[in-house]
């Protein structure tokens, strides 16, 4: 088929624009969009997804958008994301680019061309309603010129809306208002940190589009209180998924919910003034839930999680983080209602101990995620449990638990042999016999993370290379760590993206070079602090791995600007470099400027 | 084999595959053109020619209907398709809506 177009010849529109639709990734989009005029304007037709982020001129951005792409139907504007103006490159980031006048609002020479930005406003949204009027799910995430005037013109235009995220945007109550009157099939609204919300919009909002609406996040609202949650509890009765944030709210607004909505499958509660009432009515109404997160509920007790384990017992995922009147007796109480638990989280709860975690382990054979942080109290044993009784875990955190040593960590590598994800940071018991087992027994393990663990040294990552092809490595701060162990990686886990080494400073150029010639599909690199690499040893790890994008190198004082430079030349998928400023010549500047950060004190 | 289960269809090289009517309604053009109440000859006749289909395309796609009915009824095979018939095979099913 070579030197005749037979595609573009026999396939008609329709059939271009199927295969269009099946292409996932952003790249493929833009690179088939500059094929021909043709493919450009199918390819302009069939895209249905739409990235802004804060732009020069938004308002006449809105409108090239809203003409060009006209079967759009979801908008994604984040304005905490601002376009980069790169001289003479292409800007690598995930959003449209705009035309070339545009791109330099302001350019003195010598500087990097900082685009003065604005923010989209309510013309912009009006435009945006009015263009995209098929629109089913949009994102105003941050945007600080937009107000209730806009939100109600885009309510109105499109009434098709199923989902809205209104993070950050100080709208009033008039907008969400219109909101409920007009999308009347809204099913997910997003109203974090929208501080100019109250309960009036709010219960007008449910009155609107209760029935249609699934999901609701709540945070740092002030002026939203019970009221709202009655509202909520009254109207909104297919609701699923819940996330509150707030001070304001107390246990009259939670109990209306639960008694209101008991098809509840999510629950994620940080509020200071719920107690155990309003979780027991959780634990007797709401019993689809699948998913609770608690954040310091200081008032949470045994009590409100045994209603829980009693009566929720297709719990699924259960994250206790600061609450600190919870205790084993609870955790039983979990251990034992909740059978089907796969993703248990505790997070600070300083009364939980050793016992607990074993109930855990002996009644939840379906556990794939255990994440235990700042628990003091949790010894071997319960890790012990664990391992006989959760053979499915695939992935588990520890952080420090100081009490949990190398013999729970053997009990998890015989017991758990499906891990997939072990990360570890600052638990001072654990050594080398313990990643050892994990070693020996744990063969589908890929991500390891190791970090300021003091007693882990090279004999556990010869293991680790013998027994696992790991993909992501993190051995970040454990001092014993030298070139034997690295040495060892390089050889056993050719399939390496990511590496963490930094701190370690028993780490030199030898390791770098094994790096360089076993592991060639190195994405990730993070150095810093490592005293003894120089350019010689980076120099050898990038000429191998021609997919580097990105490496972390501060406070490598064997590092100079050639070897900075030899980074920049060397890798052409590079995308992030982080050093030090007087390291970057001007050539290294010009050829890459915007994929390199810098640290930002002066050194 | 009875003559009504079976239709015939024709290639733009003249080539006849009979095959079960079964098989050839798994194509809704198929389906529509033996079933429609208005007079479609081919309904008369239980054949149907394709002047823009190829041998090779039609053979495949027959072979397509057979595995598409074993499919269905609980056998999941892998159905290969060889690359150079792609592009024909992609725009002939698009035709026979399948």
């Amino acid at each position: 088929m070579r030197g005749r177009d037979r595609i573009n010849t026999c396939l008609p529109d329709e059939l271009v624009m199927e295969i269009f639709r099946r292409l996932d990734a952003k790249p493929s989009r833009d690179a088939c969009s500059l094929v021909c005029k043709r493919w450009l304007r199918l390819e302009r037709v069939s895209r249905s997804t739409i990235r802004i982020g804060a732009s020069g001129s938004p308002e006449h951005f809105v409108k090239l958008i809203t003409r060009r792409f006209v079967n759009v139907r979801t908008v994604h504007v984040d304005e905490r994301l601002s376009l980069p103006a790169q001289l003479g490159r292409r800007p690598s980031v995930e959003s449209i680019r705009p035309l070339p006048k545009l791109r330099y609002a302001k350019e003195k020479g010598g500087s990097e061309g900082e685009l003065e930005t604005s923010y989209i406003s309510d013309a912009g949204l009006t435009v945006l309603g009015e263009g995209f009027s098929k629109l089913e799910k949009l994102s105003l995430i941050w945007c600080n010129n937009v107000s209730s005037m806009g939100l109600v013109s885009v309510a109105q235009k499109c009434r098709l809306l199923k989902s809205l995220d209104l993070q950050g945007c100080y709208v009033g109550d008039p907008g969400i208002a219109a909101v409920g009157q007009c999308c009347k099939q809204l099913e997910d609204l997003n109203l974090r940190f929208c501080e100019g919300l109250s309960d009036t919009g709010v219960v007008q909002l449910a009155l609107g589009c209760g029935k249609s609406l699934k999901s609701l996040g709540v945070a740092a609202c002030a002026k939203i209180t019970d009221i709202s949650l009655e509202a909520v509890g009254l109207h909104c009765t297919s609701l699923e998924t819940l996330s509150l944030d707030s001070e304001f709210i107390s246990n009259k607004g939670l109990l209306a919910v639960a008694k209101g909505c008991p098809l509840l499958k999510v629950l994620k509660l940080q509020c200071i003034n719920v107690t155990d009432e309003a979780l027991a009515a959780v634990g007797t109404c709401c019993l689809s839930l699948e998913m609770l997160a608690v954040c310091s509920l200081q008032k949470f007790t045994d009590r409100g999680l045994r209603a829980i384990g009693n009566g929720c017992k297709k719990l699924k995922s259960l994250t206790l983080s600061d609450c600190y009147f919870l205790s084993d007796k609870g955790l039983e109480a979990i251990a034992s209602g909740c059978k089907e638990l796969t993703h248990l989280e505790v997070n600070g709860c300083h009364n939980i101990g050793t016992m607990g975690l074993e109930s855990i382990g002996k009644s939840c054979q379906q556990l794939t995620e255990l994440a235990l942080l700042f628990c003091q109290k949790i010894g071997n044993n319960a890790l012990l449990e664990v391992g006989m009784g959760c053979k499915f875990l695939q992935a588990l955190h520890l952080v420090d638990c100081s009490s949990i040593g190398d013999e729970g960590i053997c009990g998890i590598a015989r017991g758990c042999q499906k891990l997939k994800k072990l990360h570890i940071r600052r638990c001072y018991e654990i050594g080398n016999k313990g990643i050892c087992a994990i070693g020996e027994h744990c063969k589908s393990l890929t991500d390891l993370s190791l970090r300021f663990c003091d007693r882990v040294g090279d004999e556990a990552l010869v293991a680790i290379g013998q027994g696992c092809s790991l993909y992501h490595l993190n051995v970040s701060g454990c001092h014993q760590i030298g070139d034997a162990g690295i040495t060892a990686i390089a050889r056993g886990c050719p399939k390496l993206i990511s590496l963490d080494v930094s701190v370690l400073q028993n780490l030199g150029d030898m390791a770098m070079v094994e790096l360089g010639e076993g592991c060639p599909l190195l994405k990730e690199v993070l150095l810093s602090h490592c005293h003894h690499i120089t350019d010689v040893g980076i120099t050898h790890l990038v000429k191998n791995c021609a997919l580097l994008e990105s490496c972390h190198m501060v406070y490598c004082p064997g590092i100079t600007a050639a070897g900075v430079a030899t980074v920049v030349s060397s890798c052409p998928n590079i995308k992030k470099v982080l050093v030090e400023k007087w390291k970057v010549s001007q050539r290294t500047k010009r050829r890459a400027g915007s994929v390199i950060s810098y640290l930002c004190m002066d050194l | 084999m009875k003559k009504e289960d079976m239709v015939k269809l024709i290639s733009s090289e003249g080539f006849e595959f009979v095959i079960d009517k079964d098989a050839a309604m798994v194509s809704q053009t198929i389906y529509n053109m033996l079933t429609s109440p208005g007079s479609f000859s081919e309904t008369q006749h239980g054949e149907v020619t394709f002047p823009e289909i190829s041998t090779t395309i039609l053979e495949k796609i027959c072979k397509y209907f057979y595995w598409h009915l074993q499919f269905a009824s609980g056998k999941e095979t892998e159905f290969h398709i060889e690359p150079e018939l792609t592009l024909e095979l992609l725009m002939a099913a698009n035709y026979l809506h399948t």
